[in-house]
């Protein structure tokens, strides 16, 4: 009797473990046909673009501030602001916050480009911690840098203090130790003015891995793989994420994260809700969730875009151990973010943001990893108590992962049809070997972090943790 | 009754994971083939593209250094066979950037390879990305009665970018009328489109329009794209007292965009006090920031808007932009603050000067 129980009881999980596999199959391949076909239209559409009379247009092109905030990059700080200065755009400023460095980050900045401090009256729209002082470049070829220095108060802050500083139209938001390509702002503008301008808040952009990569004076001279596996996972995992995810959400008009690591946004519609949220790990997905929420309250029509051209290229962890800090990060970023606007969780009010959007980061960003944790308790439980069909959960496993490695195979293949990113052949048949691989090594990896992020967010744990880098 | 429902249920199942597994099996093997399949031909591609790009550019550039215009059959002669699309898109850079003379050999070299025919080919029947290929090549190397019709024809499309591209190709033929038909154009004009007009009128044209007799037009966005190509192209205001006052009310943007015009002229700003109290807060901010930057900005203009203004956000900005960018602002702030006794101004620039000071 209580056998029978049991396996009833059994049978009951079971439908419930195959109804959420049988959603994630579902809803990652529909993304993947609206990818396919939103890519398809886009370079349709954007083939031979003509930049040059946006370049040319000088005063007349959309004012655009690019921030970044820098906390201790002494080690890259010149090449990446030189590279930020000679962006091809026609009216713009780069505004570099000095979120309180401890190392010489400032005084090589000083050095370089030859910064005197100004006296400068500070718009405190938003407020932040204290500002040090401004500082302008005596020589003229810098007049387009601003460098500010500030008491330490995080990324979130440093935007912020850099909103204030900024007397543009748009803000774009870049991590200092990033390389973006240099027609980013001529791509980011054009996904704005191409609509009608005053409907589109923000835009975010795909971010590739770095790591690999050759660089010359702050830009790339040659693109490549990177020969670690961690890192060649995290290229196909960035791949997927950007050329599949983002696009399909934001297709469905229901982005609710544009990567912190690049994105532009109406610095109106920034100010509006507050700027930057400073008390949340999270800030790049709460301030865009944030920034949807407040325009569908009020009903002013808007639009979040995202648009599939690789302008950013980061450099990601290179260890395990900060591979894990960052992930751990993101987890906790996540839920931070779910939690503050759980009323937006299937509510028509906020339509595909509420319907879609929300939801699907709720059930498989976040949700994801626990369930795949409960199943394999569930599985030794089977197990102990020799109720497992082997037949069945071989085939389920192959299937599995034959789905998770034809999906990373999508994101390879969709890269090479519309960006051509890499150029040697070699470096392609890298990326599918690794990702051959994912199932067994990287994807368990990630699964342990997201719930280790889980616990430390139960435990109140809101550090961002040292993060090592290389350089460029 | 249970267990034989799972049961049969468990052999479906089984089943369809089978045939998913075969499905993922030839689609993971299809996927990764085609993907190296590619990055292989396009390395080839690109390989033999440079290699045809240096031996046009070769013959190209030495007709363009030493050739007469007459001449332009020599590089037919040298290059019989080409592959086209690599030989327009050459052409089409070079017509993008030069003038004069230069230009008279590109369209020579595209006569004689009778281009505009294979460009009116592609723009019937062509895929979209070569038809709006064609139209733009079109716009560089120039068009005649040959395309006329299709070029007609495609400027009432429902497409932006091939209307953009088609009505630019009839502007250069002289077919469109810019100071009547932009009037009663219909379509809603992006500010992408604005730009890539400007561009053409700047680079292309020999004659700039009067961009005023945009402001009769019905169509908001043509107005939006008058006042701002006034202000690109320095054209005063000339205007009735009434249709400027029609304008002031119309639109947000549109009152912008008047504003900015009158301020960059210099002319009087016919409003009422009403007028800055429309304006959302954060893009007079911006604007008032860009316009204190301007060379010829003076205390004197700026403080004609401060006068002009309740908002006391607006007049604290006002006077932040005079003390930092207008030229000798920061004097007249001080003698503010010492002179005029009493009153907001006194007031609030000696609240200025000692946060300043205190900062």
């Amino acid at each position: 009797m209580e056998n029978n129980i049991f396996i009833g009881f059994g049978e009951i999980i079971n439908m419930l473990f195959l109804t959420y596999s049988i959603a994630i199959v579902i809803v990652y391949t529909v993304m993947s046909f609206v990818s396919i076909f939103h890519l398809f239209h886009y370079k349709t559409k954007n083939v031979d673009i003509n930049y040059d009379f946006l370049l040319a247009a000088g005063n007349a092109a959309p004012s655009v501030s690019v921030i970044a905030s820098a906390y201790n990059e002494s080690a890259t700080i010149i090449s990446c602001v030189r590279a930020l200065l000679n962006l091809r755009y026609s009216n713009y400023d780069v505004i570099v916050v000095n979120d309180g460095s401890t190392d010489d980050t400032l005084e090589k900045l000083k050095k370089e480009f030859q910064l005197e401090k100004q006296s400068y009256i500070l718009n405190d729209k938003i407020k932040t911690k204290k500002v040090r002082g401004i500082y302008h470049s005596k020589n003229s070829i810098f007049r387009n840098l601003v460098v500010v220095d500030k008491e330490n108060g995080g990324k979130a802050d440093a935007m912020n203090c850099g909103m204030n500083i900024s007397y543009k139209f748009y803000v774009v938001c870049v991590d200092v130790d990033s390389v973006l390509d240099r027609d980013a702002l001529l791509k980011l503008v054009k996904a704005i003015v191409e609509r009608k301008e005053s409907y589109v808040i923000g835009v975010g952009a795909s971010v590739h891995v770095a790591n690999g990569c050759k660089f010359e004076n702050g830009s790339i001279k040659e693109y490549a793989v990177p020969k670690k596996y961690f890192l060649g996972m995290q290229v196909i995992e960035y791949l997927r994420a950007f050329l599949i995810g983002r696009i399909a959400l934001g297709q469905a008009r229901c982005l609710l994260l544009v990567s912190g690591a690049l994105g532009i946004f109406k610095k109106e519609a920034m100010l509006k809700v507050g700027g930057y949220l400073p008390s949340t790990i999270g800030e790049d997905i709460e301030l865009v969730t944030r920034l949807q929420e407040y325009h569908y309250d009020k009903k002013i029509p808007h639009l979040v875009l995202y648009i599939s051209d690789p302008l950013l290229w980061t450099e990601v962890p290179e260890t395990l151990q900060t591979l894990g800090r960052q992930r751990t990060r993101w987890t906790r970023g996540l839920i931070d973010t779910l939690k503050l606007h759980k009323r937006m969780f299937l509510n028509p009010k906020y339509r595909t943001v509420g319907l879609l959007g929300y939801p699907y980061f709720f059930f498989f960003e976040w949700m994801a990893s626990i369930i795949e944790m409960i199943g394999y308790i569930y599985f030794i439980v089977a197990l102990c108590l020799g109720l497992t069909v082997w037949k069945t959960f071989f085939l389920l496993l192959i299937f599995m992962y034959l789905f998770g490695t034809t999906f990373s195979f999508l994101g390879i293949f969709i890269n090479e049809i519309n960006f051509h990113v890499y150029n040697k052949t070699k470096d392609v048949v890298r990326l599918i070997f690794y990702s051959s691989f994912e199932a067994f090594i990287y994807h368990p990896c990630i699964v342990f972090w997201a719930l280790k992020g889980n616990y430390m967010y139960l435990r109140g744990n809101k550090s961002w943790g040292a993060m090592k880098r290389k350089g460029f | 009754m249970l267990t034989h429902y799972f049961i049969s249920f468990d052999a479906v199942l089984l089943h369809l994971i089978r045939i998913a597994v075969i499905i993922f099996i030839l689609s993971a093997l299809a996927v990764s083939a085609a993907t190296l399949f590619l990055s292989w031909k396009r390395h080839q591609s690109e390989f033999r593209k440079n290699v045809l790009r240096r031996e046009y550019e070769e013959v190209i550039f030495s007709f363009l250094h030493h050739g007469d215009v007459s001449e332009a059959c020599n590089v037919k002669k040298k290059l019989r066979n080409i592959e086209k699309w690599t030989f327009i898109e050459i052409i089409n850079d070079l017509g993008k950037y030069f003038k004069y003379k230069d230009q008279e050999k590109i369209k020579q070299i595209a006569a004689v390879y009778d281009l505009e025919s294979y460009m009116v080919k592609n723009i019937k029947w062509g895929h979209f990305v070569y038809r709006t290929r064609a139209l733009k090549v079109l716009v560089n190397i120039g068009c005649t009665q040959k395309s006329y019709p299709t070029l007609l024809k495609l400027s009432e499309s429902k497409n932006a970018v091939t209307r953009l591209y088609a009505t630019q190709n009839l502007i250069l033929y002289g077919s469109f009328d810019l100071e009547k038909d932009f009037v009663n154009y219909k379509y809603s004009l992006s500010l992408w489109e604005q730009m890539s007009y400007f561009y053409l009128f700047k680079y292309k044209l020999k004659e700039v329009p009067n961009f005023s007799t945009f402001l009769y037009s019905t169509n908001t966005s043509i107005v939006l794209f008058g006042l701002r190509m006034m202000r690109l192209f320095h054209q005063t205001l000339n205007i009735s007292s009434q249709l400027q006052e029609s304008l002031m009310y119309k639109d947000v943007q549109i009152q912008m965009e008047l504003y900015r015009l009158l301020a960059v002229n210099h002319q009087e700003i016919n409003s009422d006090k009403e007028l800055l109290k429309r304006f959302n807060v954060y893009n007079l901010e911006d604007m008032l920031s860009n316009y204190s930057r301007l060379d010829y900005m003076t205390t004197d203009i700026m403080l004609d808007i401060f006068y002009r203004t309740d908002n006391m956000i607006i007049k604290k900005h006002i006077l932040i932009c005079i003390y930092d960018y207008v030229s000798g602002g920061k004097s007249d702030i001080q003698y503010f603050a010492a002179h005029y006794e009493e009153g907001d101004l006194n007031k609030m620039c000696r609240n200025l000067i000692s946060e300043k000071h205190g900062k």
